[in-house]
């Protein structure tokens, strides 16, 4: 019973913080804790390998944002960054928490831009950490994230945030 | 704005949280979704709990049963923090390499057990579950639990190539075990989630070939010596041989019949036989058949979880759970020599033997690994 209550204590750690994650990356908590739960099934079948805990929260990190961007229903048509704004989110706007309006913000961005912009500014990874998860430069992270804060500036600056 | 404020905006969208309801945190517990909409995914689940149920290593102390016990010297490698779980001999027995516990992959001088300079590790910690030589010795293969193999120069222990992606989706199964073909040109691959993979070393040769074993996770793929089939061991306890040309399996699985569990198999150098261990019993099988050859060897424990043939093909080495180590003389299936009976330790498994037949690898739990001399000169 040793590697399931293992995983079961690693699963109640790692549950919380990988949702909220999933939260950001996709807006919506019942898709989260889906995407938390296909994640937590493939880190279970790794288990018997991933024997240290730290290796096992950034494996599950992996996974889920591999998740996060190959989940169909997430896929968006238009994945480039333009000048122009995009059209309005389908969000409550009469709301006016701030949440929302965050949220509505990342929503504008491509998936890759969003992740790139939860790892480095909520999981708090390192540029370098962040490149090895997207597998590409950290040059790419860089311009990438520079140009999604540009975005959610604007964004935000017109909602006065 | 900046940073900073980024950081607290996104802390703010996280207001109103829901709580994890009962089932579904049921479900998180045991990493089975509970949404029918993939329904590969809970039927895989299912079994995999009980794949990895039956192959977990009994902790604790278990009585010594068999012949005295005459422990040979031992050099102990790593165990300082980084715990070996795979390793592998260069081909010319010089060098050690090992995957740890702590994710990183080292290399280490035989004749010294001393460390080759830093360990190889990832931007990004992430697991290397095992560790392959090509047969020049100069490339070192990592499989990774992010889903891919990546290929280091021993000389150098920097990158070299780009990383081979396993997942066919990008999600990344965790790739468990790694192995070369004797000339070096092709890599097979097992990976977390049953499928084994056929690669190129050579980054402009096209792509590679990935199918399901269906045994459950892939723990441990071998070529034959003359590189025409893959050797898979998979998590349901069987074996299976592949044409490397097709792509097909040769014959059936090994180990599903008569309750006999396969918990590893290696070929022979011959490439005519395989030896597996099961939960009780070590066993020959001829390679062509896929029949038993001679009489079972039992190592009078109920569990065995290692099994490796010397270079010489004339004795089998194998390893039980509670850490005894013994030989076995193919053509008489008596066990020879001393038993290794390392007090207190749990053998993992026996890893490696050198390629000049003198030195056993082996692995253990919570420890370093072992080299253990077999024969001395």
């Amino acid at each position: 019973m040793r590697f399931a209550d293992e995983f079961a204590e690693f699963a109640e750690t790692a549950a919380p913080r990988l949702r909220r994650t999933a939260f950001l990356l996709c807006g919506d908590w019942h898709t989260a804790e889906d995407l938390v739960q296909s994640a937590l099934a493939k880190v279970f079948v790794a288990w018997r390998r991933i024997q240290r805990q730290d290796a096992a929260h950034a494996y599950a990190t992996r996974t889920l944002l591999n998740c996060y961007l190959t989940d169909r229903r997430l896929k968006r048509p238009v994945e480039v960054l333009t000048d122009q704004l995009p059209e309005a989110p389908a969000v409550e706007w009469s709301t006016p928490e701030t949440r929302m309006v965050v949220l509505a913000a990342l929503a504008t961005l491509p998936p890759r831009a969003r992740a790139i912009v939860v790892l480095r500014y909520w999981v708090d990874l390192s540029i370098e950490e962040v490149a090895s998860l997207l597998d590409c430069s950290p040059g790419n992270v860089r311009s990438q994230s520079s140009r999604a804060l540009a975005r959610l500036r604007v964004e935000l600056e017109t909602k006065q945030i | 704005m900046d940073e900073n404020t980024l950081r607290s905006l996104l802390a703010d969208a996280l207001t109103e949280e829901p709580p994890i309801g009962p089932v579904a945190r049921n479900a998180l517990r045991t990493g089975i979704r509970i949404r029918r909409r993939r329904t590969t995914g809970t039927v895989g689940g299912v079994a995999v709990v009980a794949a990895i149920l039956g192959l977990v290593p009994v902790i604790g102390d278990l009585p010594h049963s068999g012949p005295p016990a005459a422990s040979k010297p031992a050099h102990a490698i790593g165990g300082h923090g980084d715990r070996p779980i795979e390793l592998a001999f260069s081909p010319n027995g010089k060098v050690l390499a090992t995957a740890d516990s702590d994710g990183s992959a080292r290399l280490w001088n035989v004749a010294t057990q001393r460390q080759i300079g830093a360990p190889i590790k990832l931007a990004f910690e992430v697991h290397i579950n095992a560790v392959a030589f090509s047969p020049d010795g100069k490339v070192l293969a990592t499989a990774v639990a992010d889903g891919t193999v990546r290929l280091w120069s021993v000389a150098t222990r920097r990158q070299i190539r780009s990383a081979i992606h396993v997942g066919t989706d990008g999600a990344g199964p965790a790739v468990l075990t790694v192995a070369f073909s004797p000339d070096g040109r092709t890599l097979a691959t097992g990976a977390s989630d049953g499928t084994v993979g056929l690669w190129d070393v050579d980054p402009h040769n096209g792509i590679g070939k990935t199918w399901i074993a269906g045994g459950g996770a892939v723990l441990a793929v071998a070529f034959s010596p003359n590189g025409k089939l893959l050797l898979t061991t998979g998590e349901n306890s069987s074996a299976q041989l592949w044409s490397v040309a097709s792509q097909r399996p040769v014959g059936k699985p090994i180990g599903r019949s008569g309750g006999y569990g396969v918990i590893s198999a290696v070929f022979s150098p011959n490439g005519k036989l395989l030896g597996t261990v099961g939960p009780d019993q070590v066993r020959v099988w001829s390679v062509a058949t896929q029949k038993r050859v001679g009489k079972d060897m039992n190592p009078g424990v109920d569990t065995a979880s290692g099994v490796a043939f010397t270079p010489d093909g004339a004795v089998i080495v194998s390893a039980d759970r509670d850490g005894t180590i013994r030989q076995w003389s193919l053509a008489t299936r008596h066990q020879i020599g001393p038993v290794i009976a390392p007090k207190g330790r749990h053998v993992f498994g026996v890893e490696a033997i050198s390629p000049d037949g003198k030195l056993l690898a082996t692995t253990e739990l919570n420890g370093p690994a072992h080299l253990w001399v077999l024969r001395e000169g």
